[in-house]
């Protein structure tokens, strides 16, 4: 079997480790942790592991993230899961912070929390991509299969509705 | 430029330096960078590649692949018993001649696959090859039976006593221990046996008993009279009748005294025992008793 076939085990675990990663944030930043991003991940490289024949190189990136998307799409018509964000504790430097200071800090997170959920899943997607991941607009765009000025669009709004939901400080 | 604008620059990171340095002294700014750096902390929870490739292989071992090999077993399990069911189908239907029996005093009627007819009388068989039948026309009989043949290619009635071969016609056949007999009702039938070979046009008959041929012609009786319930014998030796008798009454006759040998000319019905015993015991000068266990005793005074 040639070294450049998916089904080859050493060119399909080289892929696995170009993408899983990135297939699993994309997942998670789209749905959230309760619909098992890591779980979607393995279903996604099943499917591209059975399909090996049918795909070319190339083409596995897009591929998996074409079977996540619709995968995760089903799982949810059926779960209607509620987005649940879980932010990783900020690390205090400061003790000498103030009850007051800290109380607000709570509430902004708080705040911040709840705007990310309710933002819509476009947005957050391309919001949370962008932000976090420092992911450029037109690799965003290649990853949700939308224009990069769909992008651009998604990712202001989202900001606007967060600026909006959390205030001003 | 308003702020709006410089958000979206700023977002796209299209801000001059000087217009990034005047953004920057904004409130909006300050906003921004807050919640910019505020949202680091809902970054995705750690994924373990190479935890998650052994975790993937296993799945592919359990998962993917097998279900592949389970998905051919199936077809080829699948397969293998179609293949018996429908073999064996087949095999009963076309490789296995069909074949049609009547016992004791039974008479059956059948309609051949190009709609010829037989009717068979009792203790009697005969088989044929449903499948080769359009092109050979052939069946074997034990026993006795009328063919009403429809024209068409040869058709063959084979014996144990010899083959009989007709074109479109109506004929009996009938085969019985040491006798063979054929009456042509209509058409022209040919008899081939060891012994000899005839054609027989319509009323007339042929009969072989124990190698001795003989024929006949007879009155136009337009079908043999066991179509009608009831057994005629012309010159017909006496075992031959009392045989008959016991196909048609499920009886055995035990003849004591009795000339077996000796001619007999009549007929019996198939629906009166009693009135069929004396049918062909007054005539041979025998007298009749029936046991409690349907055995007949035919006592005659040999000379």
């Amino acid at each position: 079997m040639s070294r450049d076939n998916i089904c080859n085990e050493d060119r399909f675990n080289e892929i696995f480790r170009l993408h899983a990663r990135e297939l699993h944030d994309f997942l998670y930043y789209k749905y959230g942790v309760d619909n098992n991003p890591k779980d979607l991940v393995q279903e996604a490289f099943l499917k591209l592991w059975n399909n090996c024949h049918k795909i070319l190189p190339g083409k596995a990136r897009s591929f998996l993230f074409t079977v996540a998307n619709r995968q995760m799409l089903n799982e949810l018509s059926k779960k209607k899961t509620a987005l649940n964000y879980s932010a990783n504790e900020p690390t205090r430097q400061h003790t000498s912070e103030s009850p007051e200071y800290i109380l607000e800090e709570k509430e902004y997170m708080n705040k911040l929390k709840n705007g990310i959920e309710n933002l819509s899943e476009e947005q957050r997607t391309a919001f949370l991509l962008n932000r976090i991941e420092g992911k450029r607009h037109q690799e965003i765009a290649e990853m949700l299969g939308i224009s990069r000025k769909a992008v651009e669009k998604r990712i202001y709004t989202a900001l606007k509705k967060l600026k909006d939901q959390v205030g001003k400080i | 430029m308003n702020t709006d604008q410089y958000i979206v620059k700023w977002l796209n990171g299209t801000l001059t330096e000087e217009e990034r340095a005047q953004f920057e002294e904004s409130e909006t700014f300050k906003e921004l960078k807050k919640l910019s750096d505020s949202v680091q902390y809902f970054k995705a929870p750690d994924f373990d590649t190479k935890e998650e490739l052994i975790r993937l292989n296993k799945n592919k071992a359990k998962g993917g692949r097998q279900i592949k090999i389970n998905w051919q077993k199936t077809l080829l399990r699948v397969a293998a018993m179609l293949t018996i069911v429908v073999g064996g189908y087949l095999y009963y239907t076309y490789f296995l001649p069909a074949t049609i029996e009547t016992s004791i005093s039974e008479t059956k009627k059948i309609m051949l696959p190009d709609s010829s007819e037989v009717i068979l009388n009792a203790v009697s068989k005969i088989t044929y090859n449903e499948r080769t039948w359009d092109k050979n026309r052939n069946l074997k009989l034990i026993g006795e039976a009328y063919f009403k043949v429809r024209k068409g290619s040869k058709f063959d009635v084979k014996t144990s006593a010899g083959t009989v071969s007709v074109l479109g016609t109506q004929f009996n056949v009938k085969q019985r221990e040491g006798f063979f007999e054929v009456v042509c009702y209509e058409g022209l039938v040919r008899v081939n046996t060891p012994i000899d070979n005839n054609e027989l046009p319509a009323f007339h008959s042929i009969r072989i008993i124990n190698g001795e041929v003989l024929k006949n012609q007879f009155s136009k009786d337009s079908e043999p009279v066991w179509l009608n319930n009831e057994s005629a014998f012309t010159s017909v030796p006496f075992n031959q009748v009392t045989s008959e008798f016991e196909r048609q009454y499920n009886v055995e006759i035990i003849p004591q005294n009795v000339d077996m040998d000796k001619f007999f000319t009549g007929r019996f019905t198939h629906d009166d025992m009693i009135l069929a015993l004396k049918s062909i015991t007054i005539p041979q000068n025998i007298s009749y008793q029936i046991t409690e266990d349907q055995q007949i005793i035919l006592s005659g005074e040999i000379e």
